[in-house]
């Protein structure tokens, strides 16, 4: 049982934790985003202060790199006042921590990270209350400092944490009109503050879901199906009688799986066993998707509708028509996942490095038939995500066969299975035309998006234009995906863009207009504006009315809120591009951890760069014929280009999400490049192979 | 009977058909090398055999014989982090940290090798080293101020 002796528990109204976009009944977001019910007992502990004086933070959004370890524990320490050092977090054990719908969408600084302020908040106004009362005067008098609730002008007057908690359980709620200090004093919110788990990682200390021992632990070796949609016809195990080590074959339902008590004995065993397969012919191969995305479009959204295109195409001095292709690419993390799950009497503890552990653990419950209490679901750290470890389906797979041997078992991915048992980005195909006068004036902008798969999310995401029209219709349609299509870093926003921002650029090209000059000129929202000129300066943007053969391209993005600008200069080397410097801006509202929204933006960078140059999910007829990093490339380090990531200063703004902003404007920018490079368009990603097809 | 050294502990090998990183995190529980694709491409099995980098995934145990293995776990003398364990810690070079364990490795033995590398040469030892999560530029930067304090 745990032990709420002696402690401050602030609790907090988890339904904070949904991100804003999504709350308020809006149930079809909830299909999207795989988010389960909200637990009835609203109110659940986010941060505790032990009769210590240990600050703990509890919360359900999970570290994947992003480094929301240390983003939180600087929001708590600014609001304590506390050092980071003093303070302790536990992220993602549904045992321990509050109800959450996932970490996804850059939502985890704007959505928890506020509620942990308030948390800290609630915290710190309570320990004055504690102080006011025993030295009798008004609570007003006094401040935080490292740990001691001092008055303000008498130091000598100070009370530890501890000393003010003392033999008490207090529970208090944040309450609803609780209001932050507007000013930040800067201790820690703004500062570049180290990585807090960096020891743990460099040492190997840090514990991944691949590294969890359990004594008397099964290695599972999961038979999977040579192409989807291929069934069990039947199994020929004869092989295996001659063995005379331990195993166990099970097979129930779809799972066939063997399990032995080290990871290369399952491996060999499951090579010695003969599975013939019922194929499902005739699925669709990647050759096929331009035509499927257009012939079976379904759930269209219209997101901007402003004049009438007809009028304002009518008005244009010219007309541009172009059609732009993104294929599927995958996550691929560094980290197969992997799953172990062990049964204690009717509670089921699963360790899963998943994005959702409330959702997995809802999966698990409803799998069993299980109560709340019987299933806890721990999340280990995790290698990458990047949106696709919200499906965690090995987390079933593991508890099946735990609870038919008895014994802990774990489950694992290779490489090759991360891939092709994971969710993709979408194919998607953009029509887009428009109008523009001599001027530099666009009379009408119109932009058909279609994204593969049925969750409409994905593809609404950074569809609409933020350029001046009378005339604008934004349309976003779902179509038949014949691959699992899931989260992506910036679902569909990185891919919309692409479209737009090259697009833009063809518009501006066509009336020989800079195309920075043609941005500035219809773009209103100064936030953009300041973007946008910042990293012109850096990059020392040439304004030119024709291509300049210098290779430089810029663009611009928005998402979760935030704003980006990216400037690119690239070239070619032999038959490789090579993007030799990017300059991005952000405004992403306050800047809590820089140093890690910095690392964020440089990463975003460097996974567009391989779905812009290289990466494309080759598939046939229900096979992925390129998993593995054999065949599937992806950015190295000789493929790195200069990055300069500038925060623009908005301490006045809250903060929004930084995670998905270096990926959004890349494909556009290094495409834009190219042209001004080259005088080649290229409209259809990945670059690089249709630079070498061409 | 035949033994390896695994950060300076000797152990007897029984079964030298035994994959060596599997020997590694399963046998030893050393599961700071990680297993990022199986293949030998991705590097993040990396470890040391008397100070050279291999892919430990791609070895057997068999094969390192008589060997003098460091792991990630191995690199600190005690309390006190090796110099590059430092350098990443201050350039805040890692994300999800699953690839830097590998990093670590190759780039202790490039300054083993040589004693001032160029950014080519750090560029060439890490070539086979993947990171997904994008951080290469700030492990240049490590091999940077590594060479700066030399």
């Amino acid at each position: 049982m745990k032990k709420n002796n002696n402690l401050l528990e602030i609790f907090g109204d988890i339904n904070l934790s949904i991100p804003k976009r999504m709350r308020a009944g809006q149930t079809g977001y909830r299909t999207v985003t795989y988010m389960t019910e909200i637990p009835e007992d609203n109110f659940q502990r986010m941060l505790s202060i032990n009769k210590d004086g240990i600050v703990t933070i509890y919360a359900s959004k999970v570290d994947y790199g992003q480094g929301i370890k240390t983003g939180f524990i600087i929001a708590v320490a600014e609001e304590l006042c506390l050092e980071p050092e003093k303070i302790n977090i536990i992220l993602g054990d549904t045992d321990l921590c509050p109800w959450d719908p996932g970490t996804f969408g850059s939502d985890s600084t704007a959505s928890v990270g506020l509620l942990l302020r308030n948390a800290a908040t609630t915290a710190r106004e309570k320990l004055y209350e504690l102080a006011a009362e025993r030295a009798g005067i008004s609570k007003d008098n006094f401040i935080s400092i490292n740990g001691y609730i001092e008055q303000k002008d008498n130091p000598s007057v100070a009370y530890s944490f501890s000393e003010l908690i003392g033999q008490q359980n207090i529970k208090v709620n944040i309450p609803e009109n609780i209001s932050l200090s507007s000013k930040i004093d800067n201790l820690y919110i703004g500062n570049n503050i180290k990585r807090i788990d960096g020891l743990e990682k460099v040492t190997g200390k840090s514990k991944y879901s691949r590294d969890i021992l359990v004594p008397e632990m099964l290695f599972a070796k999961v038979i999977r199906p040579p192409a989807y949609g291929a069934t069990i016809n039947k199994i020929d195990s004869t092989n295996l009688q001659k063995i005379s080590s331990y195993y166990q074959l099970i097979h129930e339902g779809d799972l066939l799986a063997i399990l032995a008590e080290s990871d290369e004995a399952a491996q060999h065993l499951s090579s010695m066993i003969d599975v013939s397969w019922h194929t499902l012919d005739g699925q669709a191969s990647r050759w096929d998707m331009p035509k499927i995305l257009l012939d079976s479009k379904f759930d269209t959204s219209v997101l901007q509708e402003e004049g009438n295109i007809d009028v304002g195409l009518n008005e244009a001095d010219i007309i541009l028509e172009e059609t732009y292709y993104v294929p599927y690419i995958s996550t691929t993390p560094m980290e197969p996942r992997a799953a172990v799950a062990k049964w204690d009497d009717d509670k089921l503890i699963v360790w899963a490095g998943t994005q959702r552990p409330h959702g997995i653990k809802s999966e698990l419950m409803k799998l069993f038939n299980l109560q709340a209490k019987q299933v806890r679901v721990i999340t280990p750290e995790i290698g990458g995500g990047f949106g696709a470890k919200s499906l965690y389906p090995i987390a079933s797979e593991a508890s099946i066969l735990s609870k038919i041997v008895n014994k802990p078992v774990r489950v694992a991915y290779s490489r090759n299975e991360e891939t092709i048992f994971s969710s993709f980005r979408p194919a998607a195909l953009m029509e887009v035309k428009a109008g523009v006068t001599i001027d530099g004036s666009i009379t009408a902008w119109s932009f058909k998006a279609v994204h593969a798969g049925e969750r409409f999310l994905i593809g609404r995401r950074g569809a609409t234009t933020p350029y001046s029209s009378k005339n604008i219709f934004v349309e976003v349609s779902c179509a038949d995906s014949p691959l699992k299509t899931g989260s992506y870093r910036s679902l569909g926003a990185a891919v919309n863009h692409f479209a737009r921002e090259a697009f833009i650029d063809e518009l501006s090209r066509s009336i020989k207009c800079d195309p920075l000059e043609f941005r500035l000129q219809n773009l209103k929202d100064e936030r953009y504006i300041n973007v946008l000129r910042s990293v012109a300066n850096k990059i020392q943007w040439q304004s030119s009315t024709s291509p300049t053969k210098i290779g430089q391209g810029l663009a611009i993005g928005i998402d979760v809120g935030s704003y980006v600008a990216l400037a690119v200069h690239i070239e070619i080397i032999g038959t490789e591009i090579k993007i030799s410097k990017v300059a991005a801006a952000i405004d992403c509202g306050l800047a809590i951890d820089h140093d890690g929204i910095v690392n964020q933006v440089e990463g975003g960078i460097i996974q567009g760069l391989g779905g812009t140059l290289y990466e494309a999910i080759e598939f046939e007829n229900g096979t992925i014929i390129n998993p593995g990093f054999t065949r599937y490339r992806v950015p190295k380090i000789n493929n790195i280009p200069e990055i300069h990531v500038e925060i623009l200063d908005n301490k006045t703004t809250p903060s929004s999400g930084a995670g998905e902003l270096g990926i959004v404007p890349i494909a556009a920018a290094i495409s834009n490049a190219l042209f001004d490079l080259t005088g080649q368009r290229v409209r259809e990603l990945p670059i690089q192979r249709q630079l070498q097809s061409s | 009977m035949p033994k390896i050294t695994v950060n300076n502990i000797n152990h007897n090998i029984t079964n030298l058909k035994r994959n060596l990183l599997s020997f590694l995190r399963f046998d030893l529980e050393l599961t700071g090398t990680k297993l990022g694709c199986g293949e030998g491409l991705c590097g993040a099995c990396t470890i040391l055999v008397d100070g050279q980098p291999i892919k430990s995934c791609m070895s057997t145990v068999g094969a390192v014989i008589e060997g003098d293995l460091t792991t990630i776990e191995g690199l600190a003398d005690g309390e006190i982090l090796h110099p590059v364990q430092e350098a990443f810690i201050e350039q805040s070079a890692m994300q999800c940290g699953y690839c830097i364990p590998g990093f670590i490795m190759n780039i202790t033995a490039l300054f083993n090798r040589e004693k001032n590398p160029t950014r080519e040469q750090a560029i060439e030892a890490l070539s086979e080293n993947i990171c997904r999560c994008g951080t290469y530029s700030r492990i240049l930067k490590v091999v940077e101020s590594l060479r700066e304090k030399k």
